[in-house]
């Protein structure tokens, strides 16, 4: 072989050269075009990221977290949220969405006329007959003076169904847990968006430099424990910068993992290493100029200030006894839907903007009637204790209640109708969820369903449409509120979404 | 494809343009030429002439498509095309003229003159067509007094200065998209080519209000998406307005539920209540000191502050919040410290709403200083030490709605004088506890080892929810009042069916919760299978029924012994001949998996393993619902009686009952352990 042939080869195919070339070329693209990149990002920004903070001398200084919006486009009713997501889907025939004629007609199939050939999931596609069931094991009763249908399944929230507004139409895309879930939190169903509490925190900013604008607590339902699992993208923050993900808030030992210093770390070393940290961050950001640095020593901080203000705000012993009767038999249980949703009432109490909650187990195929009753025993009495606990403290004015599901249930039994047991499919077409607090006319029931209860007669809600209605509530236009990322803006309600202002106060 | 589609009459005013353009150059070049005195420039000239010459022709062409379309005024749409056909008649007489020699350049200057006058009237006529007549010279709004709202002319005043701004650019007398003029009352009333546009007819509105009210999405709504949208005050008063039968010499007090508008027309006429937006200067100085803007929009110059957990308000805070006191319609202390200086601010907030104070210092002399706040709705006093002697305060303030007053110093009788005096007032003084129905207790938890001892076990009871009582039994039954509180571990020396609840004070007792605590201490020396197992559950073989260990709950935990559509019959061998009294028997039931309990079982005893003699049976009615699942151990007492075999024969229940999602097929038995006392 010619020696000098040899000798090309090994100078091309040399990782190690390689390597150089490529990291002198990445060092130079990124001084040069992040570089001037950061200086007009400072320019934009007023400036935020340059200049040394008089303090601690560094150039990245950032204390809690500051939304992009400068001005809100509207006047807004809501300042915080705190959403009950029900995971799972949970039936509205057995909770806001009264049909008798199902009870009439329980046994008889589902007409075709009604269903329309629409698709059903693989889980009851092969079914021959999809026989109608109503709700007739736990009966519907008027409540309050707005007079709502609500099952006996949930005694207390009919005891406050004068305060909320019962959405009976909404509708969407999605047929299974997965999608549907990612699509009524970040707006798409494929995953890699961010979500709604990411959104926000990515506007708004935080209230209380002390906390994340963005929590998330997780509650296994009793009627059916062994639920769809969840996934930490669902509050993740897409392509957002990472300070706007949600932080989880769990109920074991560590209520925020890796919160705690490690074994013989005391809180003096940990700031001292973080100081010097954030130093020789802030000399590598002066270099190259990358934000995703900030957000860095920014989380750092923001953890460093969680030590203290988690376990404050996770410590429910100084609650006085009748917080506890009112929430419920749960409540002192760390970890329960109960004790989640007074932790929910003191994180909002505290200043964080969205208060995620996901009580998993809705998914009723099969055995619905006892699931149902374990789910609803789960979440009824805590739902209701927090609207009235957020009611009398006052905070009912300012803060945005949801309680929903990804999607519905079918009017027909998935599986063999017995005497006892049935079970629902899932059915996006139409769902019941309710919202409660500010900007949101209080005992009011909103669209209709058809007599069947399969498909929408009334006032449809969309998923962007709720999208767009809560982000409304916070002051802002769903459509002028973009991010642009990949050469194109993006939205949470993607290109639809209409705020549903029927339901305004 | 997609050009045979387009309507090319909608390029008009694309083409237009390029030949004005054109004709300038032209016009440049000439009076260049004419100025340097050179001809070089000519063919650059006739060349230009030419293009706008063509161009002229397009435009014309393209224009005269678009008029056929219709929705524009007859007279200016003339005006307009025949200037325009001048104008390409005059370019084209230069461009005859420049090519032509000895032509006098006065005369072709003069042209290039007439040309410019008649492009820019042209212009300025397809102008007016396109952004309507008033577009350069916007007409005075109409002044509506706000104090004499009463008798302002509720068409002239009101509507049809809403339709003047939103509307008549493209529906005026020079431009009637739809075929709809709404410059004037004739044209309204005339309406469009789809007909009326102002009747109302029973369950459907107007045409002009359900095209207003339709989502914006939708391509009919109006105005088109991308224009300037309506007010919802605009929409209320052109919703009024026709349900009054559109009437147009009418005075607004003369129309039904003017009261009800009062509010509407004056935020109509001044959105932003007589206020000026915060300036810039006003703002930076709100964030240097820290205040939080929990609202501000670019659509409303009220704003809302917080100083949530404020231990001090510095007087310069206090400074910064005064600058815009006129402006804050929302203020948020709670969990603060409020100096005086702050409650005189605050007293000068003409525009305020909401004033939320929950657990912050507000005394009686504060609140005595706030009565004057003229448009104070909602007012949050919870956790402050106010007392009765504020209730005057709270008559005192006139636009007062809600008050929040729970765990202030108000007392329940005050609050209820409060709610006489004030019937239309919501005053929230906390949940009233007594409403409260007792709740159900969760159930205690019985943490054991095993369930199975040999000697002593020792069994600790535990309740989730704090300052309970637990009571428990040790003799099979249901706890009560008077059963014993559980206050350490329990030593149980013997077999004890343990049952426990929770109990508090202003809660519902729990439900019992039992566990059967096995003392075994026969010992055997074989056991047999008389019946086969299902080759899936056959566990560690027979040795499973007697290794004193009691499975978890589910038939896959490799513990169990099954059987389906099957009995279990068992010989226990005992190590030496003794005399006996009970058997227990453990199962397990899972109607979804086809499993249920027996139902019954038989012992015999032997002392020579050939002949067994019958001592008893007992028959398990125990049934559960579908999804129920839960496992049990029955108990035979019969009289002592000497043995060294036992036999038991566990009946299964053969079939899955009628109820079942799979009724008559086999269903499943299973064992996990026998004991025998």
């Amino acid at each position: 072989m010619n020696p000098s042939a040899v000798a090309k080869k090994t100078q091309h195919s040399d990782p190690l050269h390689e390597r150089s070339l490529q990291l002198n070329r990445r060092a130079f693209l990124g001084k040069s075009a992040l570089g001037l990149g950061a200086m007009a990002l400072g320019g934009i920004m007023g400036c935020r990221y340059f200049g040394k903070d008089a303090d601690t001398g560094l150039v990245t200084e950032q204390k809690g977290i500051k939304g992009v919006l400068d001005k809100l486009h509207h006047g807004n009713k809501a300042k915080r949220v705190i959403y009950l997501f029900q995971s799972g889907g949970p039936s509205q025939l057995e909770s806001f969405d009264y049909k008798p004629l199902l009870d009439k007609m329980r046994g008889q199939d589902l007409p075709e006329s009604i269903r329309k050939g629409q698709r059903l999931t693989g889980m009851t596609a092969d079914q021959t007959a999809f026989p109608l069931v109503g709700s007739s094991m736990f009966p519907f009763r008027q409540h309050g003076q707005s007079g709502a249908h609500i099952s006996s399944l949930f005694p207390h929230i009919s005891k406050i169904v004068d305060d909320i507004c019962i959405i009976r139409s909404m509708h969407t895309e999605a047929i299974n847990h997965d999608p549907a879930i990612t699509f009524f939190q970040t707006g798409s169903q494929q995953s890699g968006r961010p979500s709604i509490g990411s959104w926000m925190s990515y506007g708004l900013g935080s209230e209380n430099e002390n906390l994340p604008a963005f929590s998330v607590l997780l509650s296994s339902g009793t009627g059916r424990p062994d639920a769809q699992p969840l996934y930490s993208r669902l509050w993740g923050n897409g392509f957002l910068n990472s300070l706007h993900q949600g932080v989880q808030f769990r109920t074991a030992k560590d209520p925020v993992l890796y919160l705690k210093d490690a074994e013989g770390i005391s809180r003096n070393t940990r700031r001292e290493m973080l100081t010097r940290l954030a130093k020789l961050n802030d000399l590598h950001y002066q270099d190259f100029g990358d934000p995703e640095i900030v957000s860095r020593i920014a989380q750092y901080e923001m953890a460093y200030r969680m030590q203290t203000s988690v376990p404050e705000v996770m410590n429910i012993d100084d609650e006085p006894e009748y917080i506890f009767k009112m929430y419920g038999p749960d409540s002192t249980t760390p970890g329960t839907y109960a004790a989640n949703c007074i932790l929910a009432r003191r994180l909002a109490e505290k200043g964080v903007r969205f208060i995620q909650l996901y009580h998993m187990g809705w998914d009723q195929h099969f055995n619905l009637p006892l699931q149902m009753k374990g789910q609803a025993k789960d979440v009824d009495q805590p739902s209701a204790a927090l609207i009235m606990d957020l009611k009398q403290r006052g905070m009912l004015e300012d803060t945005l209640v949801v309680w929903g599901g990804e999607f519905g249930r079918t009017n027909y039994s998935q599986g063999k109708l017995t005497a006892v047991d049935y079970g629902r499919d899932h059915h996006p077409r139409c769902f019941s969820i309710w919202m409660a607090g500010a900007g949101i006319k209080p005992g009011v029931v909103w669209g209709e369903t058809d007599e069947f209860g399969y498909n929408i007669v009334k006032d449809p809600v969309h998923v962007h449409d709720f999208q767009a209605t809560l982000l409304h509530l916070m002051g802002i236009d769903h459509e002028a509120f973009t991010y642009k990322y990949q050469g194109r803006r993006f939205r949470l309600t993607d290109v639809h979404g209409e705020v549903v202002k029927g339901i305004l106060s | 494809m997609i050009l045979l589609s387009l309507d090319i009459g909608r390029f008009h005013p694309l083409v237009v343009h390029l030949p004005i353009g054109i004709l300038f150059f032209a016009l440049l070049l000439h009076f260049l030429s004419r100025w340097q005195r050179t001809d070089q420039y000519k063919s650059a000239i006739v060349l230009a002439l030419a293009t706008t010459v063509l161009g002229c022709l397009g435009a014309i062409a393209s224009g005269w498509l678009l008029a056929d379309g219709g929705g524009y005024d007859g007279e200016t749409l003339d005006r307009h095309k025949w200037m325009g056909i001048a104008t390409g008649l005059v370019a084209l007489l230069m461009l005859f003229l420049t090519v032509r020699k000895s032509v006098h350049q006065n005369l072709i200057s003069s042209l290039y003159l007439v040309s410019l006058a008649l492009i820019s009237f042209t212009g300025h006529l397809g102008g007016e067509m396109t952004h309507g007549s008033d577009y350069l010279f916007p007409p005075e709004p109409v002044m509506v007094e706000a104090e004499n709202l009463e008798n302002a002319l509720v068409y002239p005043q009101l509507v049809r200065a809403i339709l003047t701004e939103k509307c008549v650019a493209c529906h005026s007398n020079t431009k009637q998209k739809g075929g709809l003029n709404m410059a004037s009352m004739a044209g309204l009333l005339k309406g469009g080519d789809h007909g009326d546009i102002l009747k109302t007819a029973e369950m459907a509105p107007a045409e002009l209000m359900a095209r207003i009210l339709l989502p914006q999405s939708d391509e009919k709504h109006m105005p088109p998406k991308g224009k300037h949208q309506l007010t919802d005050e605009e929409i209320a008063i052109l919703n009024w307005w026709i349900a009054n039968g559109a009437c147009d010499t009418c005075l607004a007090g003369s129309l039904t539920d003017f009261e009800e508008m009062l509010a509407i027309l004056e935020k109509h006429l001044d959105p932003g209540g007589g206020v000026e937006p915060i300036t810039d200067k006003q703002l930076a100085q709100l964030r240097e000191n820290g205040i939080a803007l929990s609202s501000l929009s670019e659509t409303d110059p009220l704003i809302g502050l917080s100083l949530d957990s404020k231990k001090t308000i510095s007087s310069r805070e206090i400074d910064a919040i005064e600058e815009v006191a006129t402006n804050v319609r929302y203020l948020s202390l709670s969990g603060s410290q409020l100096p005086e200086a702050l409650i005189a601010v605050i007293a000068e907030m003409e525009n305020l709403e909401q004033l939320l104070l929950p657990n912050s210092s507000l005394t009686d002399d504060d609140l005595q200083n706030l009565t004057d706040l003229p448009k104070l709705k909602v007012l949050n006093v919870y956790g402050t030490t106010i007392s009765d002697a504020s209730l005057p305060a709270f008559q005192a303030l006139p636009a007062l709605e809600k008050v929040y007053t729970w765990q202030s110093g108000l007392s329940e009788n005050g609050v209820e004088r409060l709610a006489e005096q004030r019937p239309e007032l919501y005053i929230n003084a906390g949940v009233n506890q007594a409403n409260l129905a007792p709740s159900v207790l969760n159930p205690p938890t019985i943490v054991i080892e095993k369930a199975i001892f040999t000697d002593t076990a020792t069994v600790a009871i535990e309740s989730e929810f704090r300052n309970t009582t637990i009571r428990y039994t040790t003799d099979g039954t249901v706890p009560t009042e008077a059963s014993p509180v559980y206050s350490q571990p329990i030593q149980l020396t013997q077999t004890t069916r343990l049952q426990a609840v929770t109990a508090k004070e202003g809660w519902q007792t729990s439900e019992p919760v039992a566990q059967l605590m096995l003392k075994a201490s026969t010992e055997f020396a074989q056991v047999s299978l008389q019946s086969k197992p299902s080759p899936t559950y056959t566990a560690n073989g027979p040795q499973t029924l007697i290794d004193r260990q009691r499975s978890e709950m589910g038939f896959g935990t490799g513990k169990w012994i099954g059987y389906q559509g099957e009995n279990l019959v068992a010989t226990l061998q005992l190590k030496k001949q003794q005399s006996i009294q009970s058997v227990y028997v453990s199962s397990m039931s899972e109607p979804r998996s086809w499993i249920f309990y027996p139902t019954g079982f038989e012992v015999s005893v032997s002392t020579d393993g050939k002949t067994f003699q019958p001592v008893g049976s007992v028959e398990v009615n125990r049934e559960e619902a579908l999804g129920v699942n839960t496992q049990d151990c029955f108990e035979l007492a019969f009289a002592a009686t000497q043995a060294r075999y036992v036999r038991i024969a566990v009946q299964s229940r053969m079939k899955n009952p009628e109820w079942h999602t799979a009724p008559g097929e086999a269903c499943w038995l299973f064992v996990d352990e026998i004991l025998v006392e």
